[in-house]
């Protein structure tokens, strides 16, 4: 059931706040247990089709801030989020991994993570994996990612089209790629949700939350009215930065948001001397993982106005990616963060600072992923890549690419990331965790955090798998309980 | 003088040095100018408010170079101002042109899907 009318709800069993991947998920599975859910969502509710996929009208129909926002830092490293029923599953380009198992092995150990393993993993990652079918291309690969394989194979590194949460139609395009669209929350965990009497309000700003009695009482604003909602227990699902700044609002602050993560992308831009970019070119999912700089190099948005902000900065300019767009492809390296990070909500101000201080770790290995994605592309036959580098802005050889800087400066402009996690980490580790195994808040009785959140660290690959996974494994545990 | 104005002299400097002659057809400055200050307004507060304070800095710093608010220069003199703040040592003034120009090109560049 949508809500009309939040006046009128009366308690609830359970209210998750934040509809994304994380919450979506928690909402399911305990609706479908027979529970009395709410499901509260700040942004609007929206189709999937509501806009062009990764248009700027996209940005202001579901980005939170529009899509406008960077963490504070040297450099700053700007940063977008979704805000919209379905979170970041309904922008994103549903690239989907499993956590790596000597990851999981990491937080397990480092994190004191209970009954926390692959194997435990498994059922969970299995029983979403049903729902979602996350598939790589069938037929003929995008050029972007064909290209990145040849560049990968001519230097013997591993590439592999990494499956997708998309849905592949009977169409092909002009250069016979399979079209797809996105299979995002809306079009899989919500009905089930609302087809097991749930109830999604959505436009609701979740303020603060009191302990009143055995209830939680919720304080938001709905549409410019204020309204209270009483629930027994409280799943926050807000993403890595408003889920602990909730927490913080409302007097928790045992290890919320002291310990922000995020995976830092660079781009470059590759030219060809044939035609490779077209209208309709569907999301390239390849991507390479290169061991020695712990990154993934991968495929980015080409589009027009992408390409032109890319090659910013370069000797070429914008104008070049008017003028020659049909023979350009941007791609990303994306690195493995660190945990330098911090979310502190401030008086006054309705949105939490957001700082994040790039290690030398990460400005090493986005340095040596440059290089080596840069050598890829030469390798694929680019006439040349445009990096941004001040050193070395324009790579025409694969001598060229051997020259480039081994770490990128501290002072580079074009940091940005679309991945923020691990401010409220799990485990028994009291002295570093926000919440334990199961995502309950330390310290607080019917209050549960399943999201991006809750991870213990950066994954080094697209998390929203390991969200879900972890999200269906701590909603079990408290049915359970 | 209002705000709009510096936005709108940002875009035209924006459009004159990238593109001008890249024979493409971009909505009118003014609209430009309306979206970017539409997505200013939904900034998170705490870069909302610097970035004003900024901008009105960055409009009377034309006062030091040239004499006049950077809104009434001339083409040649506000490329002066944008790369004096583009190619400054201090990040935060590159930060400030990397983020018009951003999203400049973003609104200007829109197209159907690609």
């Amino acid at each position: 059931m949508i809500v009309k009318d939040p006046a009128a709800l009366g308690p609830v069993e359970v209210a998750i706040i934040g509809s994304g991947p994380g919450g979506s998920v928690v909402a399911a599975t305990l609706a479908k247990a027979g529970k009395n859910v709410l499901l509260i969502e700040e942004g609007a509710n929206l189709p999937q089709d509501s806009c062009q996929p990764f248009s700027f009208e996209e940005m202001k129909q579901k980005y939170r801030a529009g899509g406008i926002a960077a963490a504070v830092g040297r450099p700053n490293v700007a940063y977008a989020e979704a805000s919209c029923v379905g979170g970041g599953s309904e922008v994103n380009s549903g690239l989907y991994h499993r956590a790596p198992g000597d990851v999981v092995d990491e937080w397990a150990h480092e994190f004191r993570v209970e009954d926390f393993s692959e194997a435990s993993l498994e059922p969970h990652f299995v029983a979403c994996e049903a729902i979602l079918q996350p598939a790589s291309y069938p037929n003929t690969l995008p050029v972007a990612s064909q290209l990145l394989r040849k560049g990968a194979e001519a230097r013997g590194m591993a590439s592999n089209d990494v499956p997708r949460l998309v849905r592949f139609s009977d169409e092909v395009d002009e250069q016979g790629v399979t079209r797809s669209t996105r299979f995002s929350m809306t079009e899989s965990f919500i009905p089930e949700f609302l087809a097991a009497d749930g109830k999604l309000l959505s436009d609701t700003r979740v303020q603060r939350l009191r302990k009143q009695g055995h209830n939680w009482q919720i304080s938001a604003r709905w549409r410019n009215h204020k309204v209270k909602i009483d629930a027994e227990n409280i799943f926050i699902c807000a993403g890595a930065i408003h889920s602990p700044a909730l927490l913080q609002r409302s007097g928790i602050r045992l290890n919320a948001g002291q310990t922000l993560s995020l995976q830092p992308m660079v781009k470059l831009t590759a030219e060809f001397a044939e035609p490779v970019n077209y209208p309709g070119m569907g999301i390239a999912g390849e991507q390479i993982r290169d061991l020695n700089s712990d990154c993934s190099l991968g495929c980015a948005i080409s589009s027009r106005a992408h390409l032109a902000i890319n090659l910013l900065g370069t000797d070429a300019g914008p104008a070049h990616a008017v003028r020659r767009q049909s023979h350009l492809i941007s791609y990303y390296v994306m690195a493995r963060g660190c945990t330098d990070g911090s979310v502190r909500a401030l008086p006054g101000f309705d949105d939490p600072l957001v700082s994040y201080r790039l290690s030398q770790r990460e400005l090493g290995n986005l340095g040596r992923g440059l290089k080596a994605l840069a050598g890829v592309l030469i390798a694929a036959g680019a006439s040349c890549v445009y990096t941004g580098l001040q050193k070395q802005p324009v790579v025409e050889n694969p001598g060229q690419a051997e020259q480039m800087p081994d770490s990128l400066e501290p002072g580079a402009d074009s940091v940005m990331t679309i991945h923020l996690m691990a401010s409220c980490p799990m485990g028994e580790a009291r002295n570093r965790t926000a919440v334990d195994s199961w995502g309950k808040v330390h310290g607080q009785s019917g209050l549960y955090l399943a999201d991006v959140s809750t991870l213990c660290s950066s994954p080094g690959v697209n998390p929203q798998g390991t969200i879900m996974a972890l999200a269906r494994r701590n909603s079990e545990h408290f049915l359970r309980a | 003088m209002s705000y709009q104005n510096i936005i709108i002299a940002i875009s035209d400097a924006f459009q004159c040095e990238h593109l001008q002659d890249a024979g493409v057809a971009v909505p009118a400055n003014d609209t430009i100018a309306a979206e970017i200050i539409g997505a200013q307004r939904s900034m998170p507060d705490y870069l909302r408010l610097p970035m004003y304070l900024m901008t009105w800095y960055f409009d009377m710093s034309g006062l030091v170079r040239s004499g006049r608010r950077f809104q009434s220069l001339d083409q040649e003199q506000k490329l002066g101002c944008i790369n004096a703040w583009r190619n400054s040592r201090i990040g935060t003034l590159r930060s400030f042109v990397r983020f018009y120009e951003s999203l400049f090109l973003l609104i200007a560049l829109q197209e159907d899907i690609h």
